[in-house]
This record gives structure tokens, C-alpha cells and sequence, in this order.
């Protein structure tokens, strides 16, 4: 084996975390289609930059996901091909699977598991040639196991959440060991143990209040308002929702807001006050609408359909199941439940919804 | 080299602290030349200071420190490897680094800052 001596490289020009930041909001700013043209103005293959592209972006998913996957994807791309040399060691590989994990869980908030699913590959066969890798697998094991919630495999998640929790509490990870413990208690609520869901998200609520994590208390309360909902008690529901409400909004997290508003419609709706539940599901809907989350805002439209027949409101019913349909059907959603979709767009054709097969459809969409 | 240190001061107190023994990992075990060595904990001290701040890494600079002698000598590994063949067939010390591989070596340059060699006491105290 013969080597030539190996030359270090020169540094590139140095930034401090401020200016990479600051570089970071400007490029964000530049049209996708002018960013990769200026790279070396905007200087995108500069880690300061980068760093603060992932910190940017992991703050807005909840809010803006549908853009987060857009720009997490964009600068992928731009490090992947043609292989540019970022920053020192393995910061190449841990921004592709950064961004990866990114684009990942942001696909995955929008209901486009395939996706997600691609993108977390990614990331994992980035994060493996990555320094302190068991941590950010350990970040990855989350997102696929709210996919997995998502797909309704809760045996898998309850088998693994607690394992993954204690994982991450090890790693000194707290903030993933509390969101792995609330896969879990989303699938026992699932898996219809709301008792054991109840107290699981008590655990979240408390710990996520001592450890003063906002975002962690506002989907605690969240969840908590729908189980006692479900419990058939309204009071307790509406005083978690309304912490939630206020948590959620300093936080700016739309998808949760959207599902807190769709929670309140529940709520409102099961204790007869059919118009105003409209109404927030409406807003529930507007707020799905805007943020991108068609799966979603499809399953709202049903949900206010079913209350617009209860209603009397016979055509405006018929308008939601229009709206919601197509979504349906483009994003191939719910599989489980062609039979009923058939159905409804049977009755739809007739012009006399099925009210049973609207039902059982959105029932699909619950988690 | 302290001079051109910037940024996380806990990074950079972790850093100073444990840059004797990655230049020591570097000069002595991967015969890099002192200017090279240089160069290359420059290049070490850039990574560990965002390497401190990447979403994920919620421990302390002082825990990370591990990762750190780890990845000085992946660069001493990988700059050994470059100068391979002039260097094996005098070289004992590093030919034993590079079979051993820069995982064990960290360890081994870790252990050493764990549990410091004591002086040797008199003769008349043994």
C-alpha cells in the first residue's frame, strides 16, 4: 500500500454561531429555485450555516411542515450531490441524516408515510458513520415509532416505547424518553386502556411541568382533555383543553392546535352543543388547511359532515364528503377502510349519505 | 493554539483541558509532525465546539469528551494511514496504533487520564 502524505485542508472562512445564523435566516429567504445558483454567496456548505438550518428548521415543523420538508429536502440534495466537503470529520454524514431525520418527521406530521419512511432510511444510513451516533438512533427510534403509532401497530409501540424511553433517559435524552412514554400512552388509549392511558400522560404531565417543557406540557394537557372526554368527563376535559390552548399558541404549534380544536369540537359536540362544535372543528379545519396537513383536514371535513347531518343540514353535509374525497383518495389514505369509503361514494352518487359508512370512515382517521 | 479558540467557553475549557493528551494521541502514537498536529487540533477544536450544540446533544461538553479523543484519533489514524508504508517498517509504536485501531487507542489515552500514574515513591518507603 503506498499513500501520499495527506494534506489537510484550509479552513474555511470562520463564523461565528451568530453570523451563521444570521446567514442561515437569509438563505431560508432566498426561492428554492434561485439558493443552489448563489451557494457560494449564501454560503451553504459552511457547518455554521448548516447548524443553524437544522435548529431553524426543527423549531418551525410543527408549525410549517409542509415548508420544513420542502427546505430539508432542498439541502440534502444540495450537500448529497455532487459530494461537497462540509465542515470537519463526520459533519458531512451528520448533516445529510440530520436533514434527513428533518425531512422525515416533517413528511410524517403531513401524512405521507412512504415518505417518512424513505427519509428516516436515510437518515439512518447517514447517522451511522456519525460520532455519538446512539443518540440521534435514538431520536430516530422515536420518529418511527409515532409513525408506527400512526399506522395503528400499537403492539409494536407497546413493546417498544418503554424499552426506547429508558433508552433515551440513559443517552440524556429527557425530552425523547418523555415523547417515547407518550407513544405508549396514545397507543394503550388506542388499544382502548384508557385507565392506563390516563395515568401514563398524568406521568408525561407532571415531569414535562417540573422539567419545564412547554411543548411536552401543552400535548400532555392535550391528550389528557381528549381522555377524559372519552372518560365522560367534560369539565376536567375542557379545563386540560384550555391549558392546552394557551400553551399551544405561546408555543405557536399549529398541529397541535389543530388537534386540540378538533379535540373541543368532540367535546362540545358530545355534550349536544352541535354548532359551536361545528365551529371548532371549522377552525380545526382552517388551521389543518393552512399548515398542509391534508390526512387531516380530510378527516375534519367527515367529521363536520356527520355533524351537519345531525344538524338537518342534509346539503352542506354532502359538500364536506365532497371536499374530503379526492384527498382521500389521492393520498391513498386509510386502506383499511376502502369498504366504507366505497360506500359513501356510492351514497354520495344518490345523493343520500350513508351516514353509517361516514362514521366508520372517519372513525379511521382517530388516533 | 489557544489563542484562536472562540465560541461555547464550556467547550473550549474541555478542550484546553484535554488538547495535551490528543496532542500527545497525535505526535506519539500517530508520529503526525508537530505542525500537522496543530493543524489538525485546530481543526478538532471547530468540530467539538459545534459538535457541543447539535440538536440531540443534551449532555455536557465535559461528557462529550470521549467522542472527542475518539475523533482525534480517527484524524491521527486516517493521516497514519497516508504515510503508511515509509513509516511501518521503523515504527513500532505506530504500527501497534494502527492495528489496535483508533477506538482502543482512545480508550487507552482516556484510562491513562483516569487514573493518573503516581509518582514513584523513594526506595526506602517500598
Amino acid at each position: 500500500m503506498r499513500g501520499e502524505v495527506l494534506r489537510f485542508p484550509a479552513a474555511p472562512e470562520s463564523l461565528s454561531p451568530q453570523e451563521g445564523r444570521r446567514a442561515a435566516e437569509h438563505a431560508l429567504e432566498i426561492p428554492l429555485s434561485d439558493r443552489a445558483a448563489r451557494a457560494e454567496e449564501l454560503r451553504l456548505e459552511h457547518a455554521e450555516v448548516l447548524l443553524a438550518v437544522c435548529e431553524i428548521l426543527a423549531r418551525n415543523i410543527e408549525a410549517t411542515p409542509a415548508s420544513v420538508a420542502e427546505e430539508a429536502d432542498f439541502f440534502y440534495r444540495f450537500i448529497e450531490t455532487p459530494v461537497r466537503r462540509i465542515g470537519e470529520f463526520d459533519e458531512r454524514e451528520y448533516y445529510l441524516g440530520e436533514l434527513a431525520l428533518l425531512a422525515g418527521g416533517a413528511n410524517r406530521i403531513l401524512f405521507r408515510r412512504e415518505e417518512a419512511r424513505r427519509w428516516f432510511d436515510r437518515a439512518e444510513s447517514n447517522f451511522v458513520r456519525v460520532a455519538n451516533a446512539s443518540v440521534h438512533f435514538a431520536r430516530l427510534a422515536y420518529q418511527r415509532l409515532a409513525l408506527a403509532t400512526e399506522e395503528r401497530r400499537f403492539d409494536e409501540v407497546l413493546e417498544l416505547a418503554p424499552v426506547w424511553s429508558d433508552n433515551s433517559r440513559r443517552l440524556g435524552l429527557h425530552e425523547e424518553a418523555l415523547k417515547c412514554r407518550f407513544l405508549e400512552a396514545l397507543s394503550r388509549r388506542e388499544s382502548g386502556d384508557i385507565e392506563g392511558a390516563t395515568d401514563v400522560f398524568r406521568d408525561i404531565h407532571r415531569e414535562a411541568r417540573s422539567g419545564q417543557s412547554s411543548k411536552l406540557l401543552a400535548s400532555a394537557a392535550n391528550n389528557l382533555a381528549q381522555l377524559y372526554r372519552l372518560r365522560g368527563e367534560p369539565q376536567e376535559a375542557l379545563d386540560y383543553a384550555r391549558q392546552a390552548l394557551e400553551l399551544l399558541q405561546r408555543a405557536e404549534s399549529q398541529v397541535g392546535l389543530v388537534k386540540l380544536r378538533w379535540c373541543v369540537g368532540d367535546i362540545l359536540r358530545e355534550q349536544g352543543k352541535l354548532r359551536e362544535a361545528i365551529e371548532a372543528y371549522r377552525e380545526a379545519l382552517r388551521d389543518a388547511e393552512n399548515v398542509g396537513m391534508r390526512g387531516d383536514a380530510a378527516a375534519i371535513h367527515l367529521v363536520v359532515a356527520d355533524s351537519l347531518l345531525q344538524i338537518g343540514q342534509e346539503a352542506q353535509a354532502e359538500w364536506e364528503v365532497r371536499a374530503a374525497l379526492p384527498i382521500i383518495e389521492e393520498e391513498k389514505m386509510v386502506p383499511e377502510g376502502f369498504a366504507a369509503l366505497t360506500l359513501l361514494r356510492e351514497s354520495l352518487r344518490r345523493r343520500k349519505l350513508d351516514r353509517q359508512a361516514l362514521r366508520n370512515l372517519h372513525g379511521y382517521f382517530r388516533e | 493554539m489557544s489563542s484562536t479558540f472562540s465560541g461555547n467557553k464550556e467547550a473550549a475549557s474541555v478542550f484546553g483541558r484535554i488538547l495535551p493528551l490528543i496532542d500527545r494521541a497525535l505526535v506519539s502514537n500517530y508520529r503526525l509532525p508537530p505542525k500537522e498536529a496543530t493543524q489538525v487540533e485546530q481543526r478538532l477544536y471547530e468540530w467539538f465546539e459545534r459538535f457541543c450544540r447539535r440538536p440531540g446533544s443534551t449532555r455536557s461538553p465535559e461528557s462529550l469528551r470521549s467522542e472527542l479523543l475518539l475523533m482525534a484519533c480517527r484524524a491521527g489514524h486516517v493521516y497514519s494511514l497516508s504515510r503508511l508504508e515509509d513509516l511501518l517498517a521503523t515504527d513500532e509504536r505506530l504500527k501497534r496504533s494502527l492495528s489496535l485501531g483508533p477506538e482502543v487507542i482512545a480508550i487507552e489515552i482516556e484510562n491513562g487520564l483516569e487514573k493518573p500514574k503516581r509518582p514513584k515513591p523513594p526506595e526506602d518507603e517500598r
